[in-house]
């Protein structure tokens, strides 16, 4: 077997294994799920690269598997994260599920490899709806409203990227540009939690286990930017000042909402819907897919390293995790936004702006994460936590490599940590002031209940009463007594027309001959 | 005549025969019985292929008999009409072993596979009728042999279903024979014919408009196309292997499949669309489409709402050959194949549910993917494939009509099917989350079999099979031998290219 297919095989086997041996032990499953998630990982370090054509797959026939330099660091991602994830997952007694784990890992790492769009569709539906029921096989039930929500948007994002694909398919001519360009943002900002469709994350994080948080902090936006890299064409600059606005509009948004939240995950909710909006603000715009890569591996692996530092106790390790998570967060930002919007000073100003509050918001969600009790702790996370940070400092290594970092690249930084501590001062964990989570959601549920509500009725009342007068009236097409009733019917009516018609008309005339006199 | 002539015989009479012999069987003969059932399908499987190949090779298979003075009883193999035999013979196959699993031990199963064996012949020779005349007659029979599975039970529920299935089915074959008799006055000639035979003829198009219309609403009873659905949401009272047959094999299938011939053979698709008449039929079918998944939505019974997802399905066949392009038709012909596939799953595992843990609403479906992972798994296929997503056979057929859509310029389609794709989603993903997500209850409904998890092998296997042939044929959409290849050669031969 190639070992391009094994990446989304190997995980999907291990599923097949689960489902044909339920009851399995937690820590077992764990493992089988780290083992398969360190698979990317190697791969993505030690493979060379190379592309697997996969012709008859789905309906355009021209699909393939492609290990380049823009698929390593999504590999290196997703098989971080769910090593993480994996790893915290075995030494719990809740938390996620192991075939929903997997299910997500292997269309994460069929998302890092794939080329043809209706493949790129496809993995992409497959990371959402798999990070959905990650979610789902959570024992608390807090999940159901974000989650509710997270479907909605996957829902509307999926079919905004099918009308991307038959548009472009339709009209190859044309190619994706303008207002099909649009579209595809749209769907891309929908399934990224960026903002304003972060209405899910937040409350989200608040809600899941610690190795589900891991994976929702990260990859959602990866995901997204990811499947971006693929079908977005090359030239995007139409777009550009809109989704510099964007960016900056989901910048301020999200900080207004995190800076007022209470509860550590909720900022970090916030946190990575900035890292998101910075994302949409300089992602599709990086001419090289590679860099882009190593600005999302850099920025989405700090925010997923913050549910594990929670667990790592107070000391010199957690320290050093803070300080490298914050620092790589901000460069990697300052980075991507100068390198982006060299050209224009205003523009650069905007972009840098939301590098600032993206790396604000990480800073307040790190200082309002208490470290655990001295029982609660896990030595395991200290560990994880640094290797977590290192993977996201190579991210800025290579992104540095790829171009030389200048002013530009370092001066956002001490100002968005700083603003963060500022921010933290000003309002510390455990205030009562707090913006719900929600946001959107609250009005929106209600729209769409009121919509149901009175379909609802619709369908069970007046309806079934209009089918049930055609039923009537189509069986008494067969029954006699209702023929003969009808003839009875139409023959009254028949012999009733003349005499009434020449009564009115001797009325009439009555009154004719009255009026006259 | 030459033995080719014999073969389109040869392969009503692997039902026919097994199904009369069938019906002298007593109860206690099972295996007999089985025999009979599932050495007929596999022989009808077998005369489907060499049919194939020929078909593909340009061999013609055509017997004629004369039925009435100018007109011959005439069953012809062409690729269309081998599409919907091969969709009947393999799902026969498999209904056949599910059937066989779901009555053991009940009452009256000789009359049932006896009829059932008969319900496949009419289906197998409505779909190789030679002319509207042959068709209207398999047509017929299709409704008679039907009804005794619909009022199997032969509950008081059961036959009021029954009373107005015949209602409507009848009501039905009364205005395809109108149409039929109507359309012969004026042509003389009822043979089908690729692109037609009509166009020719100079007659007043405001009389093959009515004719038209006339033969669509015959075949439209069938085909549930709104208003005139009622009987499948009430059918449902039926076991649920003729619940799968009548959604996924026969009945509905039967009155789409009559809409591709008269669309195709008997006004020509290009006539069709000059005369005016495809696109007021794209919107029924459209409002079929929207009216059946809203309706799903509201249903906690599950075969109710997968029956009103029926109705909605179904359309989609229609639409593609309403829209009256090469690409759109590839995609409504091919989901008739995957529809089927689809659908029959979901009906198997509704029966399964049913069977084993006595569940028959959506609101008690409630961590049934932890008693029954298998079952639910193969639900959930093929509902992810209903919904139209990669990387199942639901989506190459919603691909293909979208495409088809901006293809003619109709940009509504994509639209349309997008809102239906949302609808569906609705209905199909609260039952996947309940069932994998939510906490089982103590205690199931009924426990038929204590101590087993799912159901038997036989219960089980033909949704396994069906489920994962929805979803090679989805992953390899475009390999030589596929549905989609298939309707590809159908495509080009309809429209002369």
């Amino acid at each position: 077997m190639n070992i391009l297919i094994a990446l989304p095989g190997l995980p999907l086997l291990a599923a097949l294994w689960f489902a044909l041996v339920p009851g399995g032990d937690r820590r077992a499953a764990g493992w089988v799920t780290a083992l398969a998630a360190l698979f990317p990982v190697a791969t993505a370090t030690l493979v060379q690269s190379q592309r697997l054509e996969i012709p008859h797959l789905l309906v355009r026939g021209s699909s393939a598997l492609v290990l380049d330099d823009a698929a390593r660091p999504a590999l290196l991602l997703f098989g971080a994260l769910w090593l993480a994830a994996a790893l915290v997952a075995r030494s719990r007694s809740s938390g996620p599920a192991a075939i929903p784990m997997l299910l997500a890992l292997s269309g994460a790492s069929t998302l890092a490899l794939a080329d043809g769009r209706p493949l790129v569709y496809a993995s992409m539906l497959a990371t959402g709806y798999g990070l959905y029921a990650m979610m789902a096989s959570e024992s608390d039930a807090d999940w159901r409203r974000p989650a509710r929500a997270l479907i909605v948007l996957l829902i509307a994002s999926d079919l905004l990227v099918f009308e991307v694909l038959l548009h472009a398919a339709a009209y190859p001519e044309h190619g994706i540009s303008g207002g099909v360009l649009t579209v595809l943002m749209i769907a891309i900002v929908l399934r990224s939690g960026a903002p304003p469709a972060h209405v899910w994350l937040p409350p989200a994080l608040a809600a899941v286990s610690t190795p589900t948080a891991i994976v929702l902090a990260g990859v959602p936006a990866a995901a997204a930017f990811v499947g971006a890299g693929r079908l977005l064409p090359a030239e995007v600059s139409g777009i550009a000042g809109a989704c510099l606005g964007l960016g900056l509009a989901g910048a301020l948004w999200a900080s207004a909402a995190g800076i007022a939240q209470s509860t550590p995950r909720a900022t970090l909710g916030y946190a990575s819907a900035a890292s998101a909006a910075l994302l949409l603000a300089t992602v599709p715009l990086t001419a090289d897919p590679a860099a882009a890569a190593w600005t999302t591996l850099a920025l989405m692996g700090c925010c997923a390293t913050l549910p594990v530092i929670a667990g790592q106790h107070d000391g010199p390790a957690r320290n050093a995790a803070i300080t490298l998570t914050l620092l790589i967060h901000g460069f990697a930002g300052a980075h991507a936004a100068a390198g982006t919007w060299a050209g224009t000073t205003a523009a650069g100003l905007a972009a840098a702006a939301v590098a600032v509050l993206a790396t604000l918001l990480l800073t307040l969600a790190v200082r309002r994460t208490s470290p655990p009790r001295r029982d609660d702790g896990s030595v395991e996370a200290s560990t994880m936590a640094i290797a977590m940070a290192g993977l996201a400092a190579t991210g800025l290594a290579f992104l540095w490599r790829a171009s030389l970092p200048g002013f530009a690249s370092f001066w956002p930084v001490p100002i968005g940590i700083t603003l963060g501590l500022v921010f933290y001062r000003w309002h510390p964990q455990g205030t009562s002031l707090r913006v719900p989570p929600g946001d959107l959601l609250v009005p929106a549920e209600r729209t769409l209940a009121r919509l149901i509500t009175v379909t609802a009725t619709q369908c069970r009342q007046r309806l079934p009463r209009m089918r049930d007068r055609l039923q009537q009236s189509l069986l008494s097409a067969w029954r006699g007594d209702a023929w003969a009733a009808r003839i009875a019917r139409l023959e009254y009516l028949l012999r009733a027309w003349p005499t009434t018609g020449v009564l009115v008309l001797l009325v009439a005339i009555a009154v004719a001959l009255l009026v006259m006199r | 005549m030459t033995p080719n002539a014999w073969l389109p015989v040869a392969i009503l009479a692997s039902s026919l025969l097994p199904g009369l012999v069938i019906f002298t069987l007593p109860e206690k003969a099972v295996v007999l019985r089985t025999t009979l059932n599932l050495g007929g399908a596999i022989v009808k499987i077998l005369l489907l292929v060499l049919m194939m190949v020929g078909v593909f090779h340009g061999v013609v298979f055509e017997f004629r008999v004369p039925l009435v003075p100018g007109i011959d009883f005439a069953l012809h193999a062409d690729a269309l009409s081998l599409l919907f035999v091969n969709l009947s013979a393999v799902l026969w196959l498999a209904t056949t072993i599910y059937a066989i699993g779901y009555l053991e031990g009940s009452p009256h199963r000789s009359r049932f596979f006896g009829y059932f064996s008969l319900c496949v012949t009419a289906t197998v020779g409505l779909a190789m009728a030679g002319n509207l005349l042959t068709f209207l007659v398999f047509y017929e029979a299709l409704t008679l042999t039907t009804y005794p599975l619909v009022v199997h039970r032969e509950s008081e529920v059961a036959r009021r279903a029954g009373r107005l299935y015949l209602t409507y089915t009848l009501l039905g074959g009364v205005l395809l024979l109108t149409g039929t008799v109507w359309l012969y006055s004026l042509t003389g000639t009822l043979e089908f014919v690729d692109r037609g035979f009509v166009s020719e003829l100079g007659l007043d198009p405001a009389v093959l408009r009515a004719i038209f219309a006339v033969l669509i609403l015959g075949v439209g009873v069938k085909a549930a196309l709104v208003p005139l659905h009622g009987w499948l949401p009430r059918a449902m009272v039926a076991p649920a292997p003729v619940s799968a047959l009548l959604h996924a094999v026969a009945v509905v299938k039967a009155g789409a499949f009559g809409i591709v011939r008269i669309v195709y053979d008997v006004f020509g698709v290009e006539f069709s669309a000059a005369l005016g008449v495809t696109l007021p039929l794209a919107i029924l079918a459209a409002i079929t489409i929207v009216y059946g998944s809203v309706r799903a939505l509201f249903q906690d019974n599950l075969k109710r709402r997968l029956a009103f997802s029926t109705v909605s399905q179904v359309s989609y066949i229609t639409l593609g050959v309403a829209i009256a392009g090469p690409i759109a038709t590839i995609g409504g012909l091919v989901h008739l194949v995957h529809q089927g596939f689809m659908k029959i799953t979901l009906f198997f595992c509704a029966g399964n549910y049913a069977e084993a843990a006595g569940v028959h609403k959506v609101s008690e479906l409630a961590g049934i993917g932890r008693r029954m992972p298998w079952t639910t798994a193969a639900f959930t296929l093929a509902a992810v494939g209903m919904i139209g997503l990669p990387p199942m056979a639901g989506f190459v057929s919603k691909w293909f009509l979208a495409l088809g859509g901006l293809e003619v310029h109709q940009n509504w389609v994509p639209l349309l099917l997008l809102g239906s794709s949302v609808l569906n989603a609705a209905y199909f993903l609260p039952i996947i989350r309940t069932a994998w997500f939510d906490p089982p209850p103590d205690h199931w409904p009924v426990e038929a079999r204590p101590g087993r998890l799912e159901a038997p092998l036989a219960l089980l296997a033909p949704p396994l099979a069906t489920a994962a042939a929805a979803l090679l044929w989805g992953l390899f959409a475009t390999v030589p031998g596929t549905p989609l290849d298939w309707v590809q050669l159908i495509a080009a031969r309809k429209y002369g290219q």
